[in-house]
C-alpha cells in the first residue's frame, strides 16, 4: 500500500469519528430533544424537535441518517430562524477563509523571514529581539491583544475601523490578532530547523565547495528545513480556526466563528453542528494536503 | 504513516542531580521559575495576606482607578470595577481559580495522553493505528470550538470546563510520549528487560517513562500555558468559569464593556494572564535549552 | 527589526484615516446593540425589528409623540361601528415598495396573517383582540374583536405595520423575515452578514410621517458596547440607537466635542420577579416575609444615582407612572433596611439565608449589583446572564424556570397600565408566576371596561395589591442614551421607536 493511500484510509477514518463525535455530542449525553433545544426550551420546542428529528428510531439509524444527509450538505434547519443551516453558514465561510487565510500568509511571511533571519545571525540582535517577541507572543491572550489593539490603532491613532467588515482595512487588526499566536511558533521552529539543518554534513560541504551562502540557505537549509514547518503549520490550522472564533467575537467580525458563538448562546445546536463538522473537516483535508506535500518535497517521508 | 516529529531529542537516561544543577546554566528558566514562584505565592496566599473579599461589593465605591491614578482610592490598589469590588482581590482570586484549572487540566490530560501515547507506542500494530487516529480526529477539531461546544451541551461549572479542557488538551501528551516510545522500544536496555520477562506494565511505567519526563515536562509546560489561556477565552467569551467565581478571563469578559475611559480594567487581568503564561514559557524553554543536546554542546 | 516596526507604521499611515464621511454619503449608519435574527416584527417580541418595521413599513394610524394623539396615516379616518367592530377608512393612491397598491384586501392578509393562531406569532399577541378583519369595500375595512377592546386604537398604531397582500401570499413568513416589504418611508435594499441596508422611498407618501432626509439608512449589529462606541468616536457610526449607550459611557461621550448625547425618559421599566407560586420549583418566594426581605435588601436609591448616574427613575409601580392608570399613590412601598430584612428572612425560616438562581439579560451592572445587595442578607444569587439576548432568556421565563427575574418591560409601547400588568399578573401567559384572584380579577375588569374611571380604579387596586404582597421589587423606569456624531440632528422618541426619516445633517 502506498503512502498516498494509507493516508487517504486514515483520513477518511477520521472524518467517520467526527462525524460520530459531533453527532454524539448532541445525542449521546442526555435526553438529545432537551439538549437540541436548548437548556431553557419549551415543552412545545422539544415536542417539535421530537417529531422532526425521527428520535424514537434506534441510535444507529439516526446516525445513519443523519450523516447521509450532512454528507449531501443537509444539517438542518436553525431552530431560531427556522432556515436551512446550510444557508445560514454559507454566506459566513469567504469572511473566516479571509481571515485564516490572512493570518496565516501574515504568519508565514513573517515567521520564516525572522526565522531564517535568526539562524543564520545566531545570537545577533535581531535573534534576541525575535526570540523575545516569539516568546511575548506566545503568552498574550489573543484577544486581549486584539482588544489593545483596537484601543490603540483605531481609537487612538484612529488608522484602522473599530469593528465589523467591508474594505481591506478591517482585516488589519483581526488578521494581526489571529496572526500573533501563529507567527512565534513558525518562527521558532524554522529558526530551529534551520539550525539543525545548518549545522549537517551536506551544508557544511556545500559552503566548503564554495557554493554562495545565499544558495546554501534557500536551496539547501531551507528546503530541507521546510519539512517540519509544513507538518506544524497543518497541526496548527486546528487551533488557528479556533482562534478566529475568538478573534471573529472581538472584531465582530462576520465570519463561521462569530455565528457559532452567537449560536452557541441561543441554543441553536444544528448550526453549531454544521460549523463544527465543517471546520474539522477542513482542517482534516488541510493536513492531508500538507501531509502529502510533504511527501513531494521529501520522499523519505513514505518509508517512514 | 507519516511519523514526522516536532522535534525528537535524544533522550538517553539522566540523572536528576546532573538536571538541577544545569537549570543555573539557563537564566530563561530560572527567571521563569521566580515569577510563577512568586504569582503562586501571592495568589495562594491571597486570603492571608488580603483581606478583602472579592466578591464584596461597595456601589459607592464603583469604578475607582487604581490607587496612582487621580481619583484613585488607597483602599483599593488596583482600584475597583463596576459594582465596587476590589480589583486587587479579583485578579489575586481570580489567579487561584485559573491556576486551579490550568494546573488540573494539565495533570488530567497528561495522565490521559501519557497512558495513551504508551500503550500505542509500546503495543503497536492496529492499537497503535486507532489511537493515532484518534490523536489525529482530537487535533483536527478547533480546539476553542469544540470546548465552547462541551461546555454547552454540559452545561457551565467549573468541573464542566475542565473536562472540555481535557478533552482537548490531551493530544499533544499523546502524540509525543507515542512518538517517542516507538523510538525508544527498540533500545537495548528495554529490549532487554523484555528477555528477563519483565511484565509489560513493569517495562512501561519502570523503564520507559524516566527516559521520557523531561520531554513530557516540556509538553506539560507549554500545555498549561495553552489550556490557561483557553481557560480565559472561554471565559471572555462568557462560557467559562461561572461569574460566581472570579476569574482573570471572566474579569476581561465584564471589562470589555468598559473598554474606553476605564481601560485599566481591561489591562490589569490581562496582564496577570499574560505573566502567567510568560513565566511558565520561560519554564519551558530553559528545559528545552536544557535538554536539546544541540544546543546544549555548544 | 526597529525598522520593519517603523516600516510597518508608515504602512499604516499611508492607509489614511478611516473616520467615514457620512454627511458626505448622505448615510445614517445606526449601531444596534444585538443580533436580530429575523425582519418580521410579528415574529418575534424583540423591540429591534419592530423599530425597523416602522421605518420600512407604516401603521393604519400613529401616535403623534408631541401631543400624544392618534393621527390618521394609512387610515384616514375610524369609528366604532359598535362596541367590538371598527371601521376604518384608507388612504387611496398608497403603493408598497414592490409596486403592490395598498388597500383593504392588504388589511385584511396583514391581520389574517398576524393573528391567525397557526402562526406562532408573538410579536402579535398585543393585537389578538381582534377576532377577523373584513373588507367592506376597495378602501374600507372592519375589524371585529370578540370583546370590547379600549387599548384597541393604541395598539394599531404600535404593532401593526402593514404588509402587501400578494407579496405575502408568495413569499409567507420566510420572505418577510429576510426580504420584508412595506409602504414606509425606507425601503429595505439587503441584509449582509451582520448589515442592513435601506434606501430612502423617494415616492413616499407621507401621511404623520415625512419623506426621509438622509437617503441612505445601514444599519450595523454590533454587540459589544465597547465597539459601538468606539465606532461612534471614529465616524464608522453616525448614530449608536438609543439603549446601546450605558449611562457609564455617557459621560465620556459628552467630553467628546465630536459627538452629543441624547436620551428620552421611556415606557420601559426594570424590576424584579418573584415566582411567588413556585413555579420554577423554588418555594422561598412563597412566603411574603422572603418577597419583603428581598424588597428592603435592595437600595434602589444607590441603584438609581449611583449605578445608573441619573439616567433612571426609582418607581414604586408594578408598570410606569407614564402610563395611563400607573397611580403611583396606589403602591406601597418598602424602605431600604438590610438589618430588618435580614432578620425578616430569620423569621421566615432562613436564618442562613439560601442559594438561587437570578436571570438576566440587560444592565449587567444592577444585575450584579442585585446579587450584591442580596448575598448582604445571606442570600447567594447566582447570576444566570444572558448578555443581551432577550429571545433566550424570555424563553427560560415562559417555560417556568426563573425563580428571580431581573427584567424590564417596554409595554409594547402602549400608554395604559394594562400592557405593563397584563404579562406577569393576568390571568394565563407565560411570563405568570404571580396568580393571585384579586390582581387577576382586576386586571380582567380592566381589559373589558369602557370607562376611564372605573378603569383607572380597578388598576388602583391591582397596583395595591402587587406591592401590598411585594410580589416584585419595582426598580426604575428607564432613560434610554443614544451617541450620535455632533453633526447629526436626531432625538431619541418616548416610545423606543426611531424615526429615523427625521434625521437630518447640520
Amino acid at each position: 500500500m502506498t503512502y498516498v493511500v494509507q493516508r487517504l484510509i486514515q483520513a477518511v477514518l477520521v472524518t467517520f469519528i467526527l462525524s460520530l463525535t459531533t453527532f454524539g455530542l448532541l445525542y449521546g449525553v442526555k435526553d438529545p430533544a432537551r439538549i437540541l433545544a436548548g437548556p431553557d426550551a419549551t415543552a412545545q420546542d422539544i415536542v417539535r424537535l421530537r417529531q422532526t428529528l425521527g428520535l424514537n428510531e434506534p441510535l444507529p439509524v439516526q446516525y445513519g441518517k443523519w450523516l447521509g444527509r450532512a454528507t449531501t450538505g443537509d444539517f438542518g434547519r436553525s431552530l431560531f430562524t427556522d432556515e436551512p443551516v446550510f444557508d445560514v453558514i454559507r454566506p459566513r465561510i469567504r469572511y473566516t477563509l479571509q481571515l485564516t487565510f490572512s493570518a496565516l500568509v501574515l504568519a508565514l511571511t513573517l515567521g520564516l523571514f525572522l526565522g531564517i533571519q535568526a539562524s543564520l545571525r545566531r545570537g545577533s540582535w535581531i535573534d534576541v529581539v525575535a526570540n523575545m517577541l516569539a516568546t511575548a507572543g506566545q503568552a498574550v491572550p489573543n484577544f486581549w491583544l486584539g482588544l489593545m489593539l483596537i484601543i490603540l490603532f483605531a481609537v487612538q491613532l484612529r488608522w484602522l475601523p473599530v469593528a465589523g467588515s467591508g474594505g481591506w482595512k478591517h482585516l488589519v487588526l483581526p488578521t494581526l490578532t489571529l496572526a500573533s499566536g501563529l507567527l512565534p511558533v513558525i518562527m521558532r521552529l524554522t529558526r530551529s530547523s534551520m539550525l539543525d539543518v545548518l549545522s549537517q554534513d551536506y551544508v557544511r560541504t556545500a559552503r566548503a565547495k564554495g557554493v554562495s551562502e545565499r544558495q546554501v540557505t534557500v536551496k539547501h537549509a531551507l528546503r530541507n528545513a521546510l519539512n517540519p514547518i509544513i507538518t506544524v503549520v497543518g497541526l496548527q490550522v486546528g487551533a488557528l480556526l479556533g482562534g478566529a472564533v475568538v478573534t471573529e467575537s472581538v472584531f465582530a467580525w462576520p465570519g463561521l466563528g462569530q455565528l457559532a458563538v452567537q449560536s452557541i448562546t441561543q441554543g441553536d445546536v444544528p448550526i453549531v453542528q454544521g460549523i463544527v463538522l465543517l471546520t474539522a473537516l477542513s482542517v482534516v483535508i488541510f493536513n492531508l494536503m500538507s501531509d502529502l506535500l510533504i511527501g513531494l518535497v521529501d520522499p523519505r517521508v513514505r518509508y517512514g | 504513516m507519516a511519523d514526522v516529529t516536532v522535534s525528537s531529542p535524544e533522550t538517553a537516561p539522566r540523572k536528576p542531580v546532573s538536571f538541577f544543577r544545569q537549570l543555573r546554566r539557563y537564566p530563561s528558566a530560572l527567571v521563569g521559575g521566580v515569577m510563577l514562584v512568586a504569582i503562586l505565592a501571592v495568589t495562594l496566599l491571597a486570603p492571608v495576606l488580603f483581606g478583602q473579599d472579592p466578591m464584596l461589593q461597595d456601589i459607592m465605591a464603583r469604578m475607582r482607578p487604581p490607587s496612582w491614578y487621580a481619583g484613585g482610592d488607597p483602599n483599593h490598589l488596583l482600584g475597583t470595577d463596576q459594582v465596587g469590588r476590589d480589583t486587587l482581590a479579583r485578579v489575586l482570586y481570580g489567579g487561584r481559580t485559573d491556576l486551579f484549572v490550568a494546573g488540573l487540566t494539565v495533570l488530567l490530560s497528561g495522565s490521559f495522553g501519557i497512558t495513551m501515547g504508551l500503550i500505542a507506542g509500546y503495543v503497536g500494530g492496529r492499537v497503535d493505528y486507532w489511537i493515532s487516529t484518534l490523536i489525529y480526529a482530537v487535533w483536527s477539531f478547533p480546539t476553542i470550538l469544540l470546548a465552547l461546544v462541551i461546555v454547552a451541551v454540559l452545561g457551565a461549572g467549573l468541573p464542566n470546563l475542565i473536562l472540555a479542557l481535557v478533552i482537548t488538551s490531551w493530544a499533544p501528551f499523546a502524540r509525543l510520549v507515542r512518538s517517542q516510545t516507538v523510538a525508544l522500544r527498540e533500545r537495548e536496555f528495554v529490549e532487554a528487560a523484555n528477555a528477563l520477562g519483565a511484565p509489560t506494565r513493569r517495562i512501561l511505567f519502570r523503564h520507559l517513562m524516566p527516559n521520557l519526563m523531561s520531554s513530557i515536562l516540556v509538553i506539560a509546560t507549554n500545555e498549561f500555558g495553552h489550556v490557561l489561556l483557553s481557560a480565559a477565552a472561554l471565559s471572555f467569551l462568557g462560557l467559562g468559569v461561572p461569574p460566581e467565581i472570579p476569574s482573570w478571563g471572566g474579569m476581561l469578559n465584564e471589562a470589555r464593556n468598559y473598554l474606553l475611559g476605564m481601560a485599566w480594567m481591561a489591562v490589569i487581568p490581562g496582564v496577570a494572564i499574560f505573566v502567567t503564561v510568560l513565566s511558565v514559557n520561560l519554564i519551558g524553554d530553559g528545559l528545552r535549552d536544557l535538554l536539546d543536546p544541540r544546543i546544549r554542546n555548544n | 527589526m526597529k525598522n520593519k516596526l517603523s516600516l510597518m507604521l508608515s504602512l499604516s499611515l499611508a492607509l489614511s484615516a478611516t473616520g467615514q464621511a457620512s454627511k458626505a454619503n448622505d448615510t445614517l449608519d445606526v449601531g444596534y446593540e444585538r443580533v436580530i435574527l429575523t425582519l418580521n416584527p410579528y415574529a418575534t417580541t424583540d423591540r429591534l425589528p419592530l423599530v425597523l418595521a416602522h421605518n420600512w413599513g407604516d401603521t393604519l394610524l400613529v401616535r403623534d409623540p408631541a401631543s400624544g394623539k392618534l393621527v390618521p396615516h394609512l387610515a384616514t379616518s375610524w369609528k366604532k361601528v359598535n362596541a367590538t367592530t371598527l371601521e376604518l377608512k384608507l388612504r387611496q393612491g398608497v403603493k408598497f415598495h414592490n409596486g403592490e397598491n395598498f388597500n383593504a384586501d392588504s388589511v385584511v392578509a396583514t391581520f389574517n396573517y398576524a393573528v391567525d393562531p397557526k402562526n406562532p406569532n408573538p410579536g402579535a399577541d398585543i393585537l389578538r383582540w381582534i377576532d377577523k378583519a373584513e373588507k367592506v369595500n376597495e378602501y374600507t375595512v372592519r375589524l371585529i374583536s370578540k370583546k370590547p377592546a379600549p387599548i384597541a386604537l393604541e395598539t394599531l398604531s404600535t404593532s401593526a405595520i402593514m404588509l402587501p397582500a400578494k407579496y405575502l401570499k408568495e413569499a409567507g413568513a420566510a420572505g418577510l423575515a429576510k426580504n420584508p416589504v412595506g409602504t414606509g418611508p425606507y425601503r429595505f435594499v439587503s441584509w449582509k452578514a451582520n448589515t442592513m441596508t435601506f434606501k430612502a422611498n423617494d415616492s413616499y407618501f407621507g401621511g404623520a410621517k415625512t419623506k426621509p432626509k438622509i437617503s441612505n439608512l445601514v444599519v450595523h449589529m454590533i454587540p459589544e458596547e465597547s465597539s459601538r462606541v468606539a465606532a461612534l468616536t471614529t465616524g464608522e457610526l453616525s448614530l449608536v440607537r438609543p439603549g446601546g449607550i450605558s449611562s457609564d459611557q455617557a459621560p465620556l461621550l459628552a467630553r467628546n466635542s465630536e459627538l452629543k448625547i441624547d436620551s428620552a425618559d421611556i415606557l420601559r421599566f426594570w424590576f424584579l420577579q418573584m415566582d411567588a407560586t413556585g413555579r420554577s420549583g423554588v418555594e422561598y418566594f412563597k412566603n411574603p416575609k422572603v418577597r419583603q426581605a428581598v424588597y428592603m435588601a435592595i437600595n434602589r436609591d444607590e441603584i438609581e444615582k449611583v449605578l445608573l448616574g441619573g439616567y433612571a427613575q426609582t418607581i414604586d409601580t408594578p408598570c410606569n407612572p407614564a402610563q395611563f392608570g400607573c397611580d403611583a399613590k396606589a403602591a406601597k412601598t418598602y424602605k431600604y433596611d438590610p438589618v430588618a430584612a435580614k432578620k425578616l428572612l430569620a423569621e421566615a425560616g432562613y436564618p442562613n439565608g439560601f442559594t438561587v438562581d437570578l436571570y438576566g439579560y440587560r444592565e449587567q451592572s444592577v444585575a450584579q449589583a442585585l446579587t450584591g445587595y442580596l448575598a448582604k442578607i445571606g442570600i447567594k444569587a447566582n447570576l444566570k446572564w444572558y448578555g443581551g439576548q432577550y429571545d433566550v432568556a424570555s424563553q427560560s421565563l415562559a417555560a417556568g424556570k426563573v425563580p428571580l427575574w431581573f427584567g424590564s418591560w417596554g409595554a409594547n409601547s402602549v400608554y395604559d397600565a394594562s400592557t405593563g400588568m397584563d404579562p406577569f399578573f393576568s390571568r394565563g401567559g407565560e411570563f405568570v408566576y404571580i396568580k393571585d384572584p384579586a390582581v387577576q380579577n382586576a386586571l380582567a375588569n380592566a381589559g373589558i371596561t369602557i370607562s376611564s374611571a372605573a378603569r383607572a380604579a380597578l388598576f388602583k387596586s391591582a397596583i395595591a395589591r402587587v406591592t401590598d404582597q411585594a410580589y416584585w421589587v419595582p426598580l426604575f423606569s428607564g432613560k434610554v442614551i443614544a451617541g450620535m456624531r455632533a453633526n447629526l440632528n436626531w432625538s431619541p422618541s418616548n416610545d423606543e421607536i426611531d424615526r429615523y426619516w427625521l434625521a437630518s445633517w447640520k
